[in-house]
């Protein structure tokens, strides 16, 4: 009798292990889109069996537990790939928006910009006496600034987002470190739940894309999480360390540390994008350098023209607009944004009615001479005075009723200073019309003053000319026209999207690649699953048969009684 | 062993092919609409380069040919005023001749004077020509008058100068690259130095003195200088000729240089709309293609088939 209840038992067991079967292929069904998820399979066992004199009978099938079907290869594979992917993607993202800022190439608001300028300064060659024409190169000129200045901050406001997005992403790290240092707690007191470990594989899988990172797994069942490439722990056991950001939205660099511990270079997204934050050599710094670089290209070169050029009216003071911080210092070392050489400036002093008082010159050499030597210098000449006020040089005619006009500058000093300029300003953000000539359009300098005859004549172009003439001029950066340089500044971001968007499209496959492999392994597929579901549908039924029959049994047995 | 396929996989192909169906379209479909090749500098980074550039040369050149055309303008200018000054040497010339006949009474000469007196005021009166805003003989000094005279107190000119800052200086005006052209005609070389026995105006003053005084010797006297000055007229002439041909042929150049940067600038810049096109229809066939492909591959479960 015992044997046979005992076998009501064997039919219950094979019962239970074919509902545990059904729920897991259930469950699996369930999750086939959840991301992350490792299809898991019941392990059955035979359970053990009894030994009688006929031999060792079975008792039936036990569902020894739940195996989850992953390969720890393939999860390492596809972290470093994906670090990749996401530190090239990163990049081509803002490159392809900073490139956007360039395009389309022939309406360049900059570009245009200069094209019109130079127009308008071809124009006046044509005719220097006309007032209207001189209102419409200042008109473009601060077109040109305000084209220089757009696109500075437009770079400057994408430098921003990404410095923004790298302190969102820092945050989202340092969430997943936490609940990943919790994981490994609740899996030391749950080591074989399934879901957990899903749960900690799809966050460091996460951590990986962010910020590149290596796992292992220790025996007591932890993982201990490495920022890759560099040793330092993120999470270590129910540990997890902060990542903090250091540095400006805008300017500077942006720096990571971990519990003041510097990181070095990291991979991932924010890799990716602190990489073009910070570097000046491919990056959105170096893509501001540039754009000043141009500015400062564009207002010395145009500036170098106009300082020794005369406009219909001239000026009987000018106030320099770039102030020196130390007026004693040697004008080399004096921190001018651009360096004055040993060179000559000729001056000459009209009286009202346009006639030459006098003329003179001096000598600069900016190795030795201070802003206060120049000054007491210009001070001595005949019919000027010249001092120093707040570090900027003021140079006027002794009679306030003369006029000044500037003869060749070898110098550049007048540029360094800013007297006499068409534009103000050192850089892209500072670039604009000169005030004086904006309020006195008559002061643009068209004509050369020709001291030795003692005249300035409001039919020569020269100066005009020569300005016009900048924009075939290879005058900016290592010997390039003005279109030269902004077509070669937009195409070398282009370039650097272009590349990193290839990279972006084999790394895609090769993460494809390796996600496939590893969804073979973890994947859920549905058809496979209802098979099973078939297949322990009948085993419950021929289990449910099988206590059926022990009951007839049983029942045949009772009858007897 | 055959590789698992999950389907998740399946689906996650299916997307991807669709994803990339579109990008594919929605690129070509972007060139097609703004006819432009280039959407942005990493489509084609040298070509944005070159377009950039390419854009600056075409501008500069319509500037150039702008530039041209004003000195075209410029020039032409002085047609008028050289015309006018040669009738009016040509009419004392004549003049003179006459006057000089012995047979000529002193009310003949009175009254050629007189005509000689208009021609000089005619003759003073051009040189105050203007164009727009310049004195056309003012050479660099644009805005002063070029001749000044003084008058007896009888309103008669008496003797003229030039201005004294000079009315020879060139005007240039860069027409293309490197090619400069004098756009303005100098006084003196129109009437001669004020300083030189042959200057316009004083040889007329001295025509109508020496008729006023019917001394036909010294009406005879003028006729060489007469002459001299007349002569001259052709140097300015055969200059702003030379000068006029020479702004035609840049005009002729600039318009095949533009020509020649605008087709360059196109080669880069436009979209072949007819390759495009056949293009759209490969890349819509493709993701029709991927769609009914997905919609296949993800619809069969093992479900319908378990009855």
């Amino acid at each position: 009798m015992s044997g046979l209840f005992q076998l009501l038992g064997l039919g219950s067991g094979s019962l239970a292990a074919a509902q545990y079967a059904q729920a897991t292929a259930g469950n699996n069904v369930a999750n086939a889109a959840t991301p992350g998820f490792s299809r898991r399979r019941v392990t059955l066992v035979e359970a053990p069996p009894i030994r009688l004199p006929v031999g060792a009978v079975g008792t039936g099938v036990l569902a020894a537990g739940l195996a989850r079907l992953r390969e720890g290869l393939l999860d390492t594979q596809w972290r470093l790939d994906s670090e990749d992917l996401q530190f090239a993607s990163a990049r081509a993202r803002v490159l392809e928006q900073v490139g956007a800022l360039f395009g389309p190439a022939d309406t360049t608001a900059l570009g245009t910009a200069l094209n019109r300028f130079f127009d308008a300064l071809g124009d006046l060659a044509g005719r220097p006496e006309d007032l209207s024409v001189r209102a419409v190169v200042l008109t473009e000129a601060q077109a040109v600034a305000s084209a220089f200045g757009l696109l500075r901050d437009q770079v400057e406001s994408v430098e921003q987002d990404v410095s923004a997005t790298v302190a969102d992403r820092v945050a989202e790290v340092n969430g997943l470190s936490a609940r990943i240092a919790a994981l490994n707690g609740d899996l030391t007191l749950h080591p074989d739940d399934a879901s957990l470990a899903d749960e900690r594989d799809r966050l460091i899988d996460r951590l990986a894309e962010l910020i590149g990172v290596r796992a292992a797994t220790r025996e007591d069942g932890t993982v201990q999480v490495l920022v890759n490439g560099t040793g330092i722990q993120l999470v270590d056991g129910l540990r997890a360390a902060v990542v903090s950001t250091s540095g400006t939205p805008i300017g500077g660099a942006v720096s990571l540390a971990i519990d003041g511990m510097t990181l070095g270079e990291v991979g991932g997204e924010i890799g990716g994008l602190l990489s073009l934050r910070n570097s000046t050599t491919e990056g959105l710094p170096w893509a501001l350098d540039r754009i000043d670089e141009m500015a400062r290209g564009l207002i010395a070169g145009v500036n170098r023209e106009h300082a020794s050029g005369s406009g219909l009216a001239l000026a009987s003071s000018w106030t320099a607009t770039e102030i020196v911080t130390d007026p004693a210092a040697a004008l080399d070392t004096a921190g001018l944004w651009h360096l004055p050489v040993a060179g000559t400036l000729a001056l000459g002093v009209f009286d009202g009615a346009g006639t030459m008082v006098s003329s003179s010159s001096v000598a600069i050499d900016p190795a030795t001479m201070s802003l206060d030597d120049l000054a007491a210098a210009l001070d001595a000449l005949p019919d000027l005075s010249a001092s120093v006020t707040g570090g900027r040089l003021v140079l006027s005619t002794a009679n306030p009723a003369h006029r000044l006009a500037f003869g060749q500058d070898s110098s550049d000093i007048l540029v360094a200073l800013g007297i006499n300029g068409l534009f103000t300003g050192t850089d892209a953000h500072t670039l604009a019309a000169s005030p004086a000539l904006l309020a006195s359009p008559s002061l643009v300098a068209t004509a050369r003053a020709d001291l030795t005859a003692g005249r300035v004549s409001p039919g020569d172009a020269s100066a005009a000319s020569a300005m016009a003439a900048l924009r075939a001029s290879t005058f900016l950066g290592s010997g390039q026209t003005p279109a030269q340089f902004l077509g070669t500044l937009g195409g070398d971001i282009g370039a650097a999207a272009r590349s990193a968007a290839g990279r972006v499209e084999t790394l895609e496959t090769v993460v494809r690649v390796v996600d496939e492999q590893r969804q073979a392994i973890s994947g859920v597929n549905v058809d496979e699953e209802l098979a099973e579901m078939v297949r322990y549908q009948r085993a419950y039924e021929a289990s449910a048969r099988f206590i059926r029959t022990v009951d007839d049994m049983i029942g045949a047995l009772m009858d007897i009684l | 062993m055959t590789m698992r396929v999950t389907s998740a996989s399946l689906m996650h192909q299916a997307l991807e092919a669709m994803r990339r169906g579109q990008v594919a379209l929605a690129r070509t479909q972007g060139q097609i609409a703004t006819g432009r090749r280039l959407q942005s500098p990493s489509d084609d980074p040298a070509g944005h380069a070159a377009a950039i550039r390419l854009q600056a040369r075409v501008d500069a050149t319509v500037q150039f040919a702008r530039q041209a055309r004003q000195a075209q303008s410029d020039l032409g200018a002085y047609d008028a005023l050289l015309e006018r000054v040669t009738q009016v040497l040509g009419r004392a010339q004549e003049i003179a001749v006459i006057g000089a006949d012995a047979s000529k009474g002193p009310a003949e000469r009175q009254a050629m004077s007189l005509e000689v007196d208009h021609l000089l005021e005619d003759l003073v009166a051009t040189t105050s020509a203007r164009n727009d805003l310049r004195y056309l003989l003012g050479g660099q000094e644009t805005l002063a008058p070029p001749l000044q005279v003084t008058r007896d107190p009888g309103g008669r000119i008496t003797a003229a100068t030039w201005n004294p800052a000079g009315v020879d200086g060139a005007i240039m005006l860069e027409v293309a690259e490197g090619v400069s052209v004098q756009t303005n005609i100098g006084g003196s070389s129109v009437l001669g130095a004020d300083t030189d026995p042959t200057f316009a105006p004083q040889v007329l003053i001295d025509l109508r003195d020496a008729l006023a005084a019917s001394d036909g010797e010294a009406v005879r006297a003028t006729l060489e200088p007469l002459a001299t000055v007349a002569r001259r007229l052709a140097g300015p002439r055969a200059a702003a000729g030379g000068r006029l041909a020479l702004i035609e042929r840049t005009l002729a150049a600039l318009d095949t240089e533009e020509s020649g940067a605008r087709a360059a600038l196109s080669a880069v810049l436009d979209a072949d709309i007819g390759r495009l096109a056949t293009e759209l229809n490969q890349q819509e066939m493709v993701y029709q293609a991927s769609l009914h492909a997905a919609a296949r591959a993800i619809q069969p479960t093992l479900l319908e088939f378990l009855r």
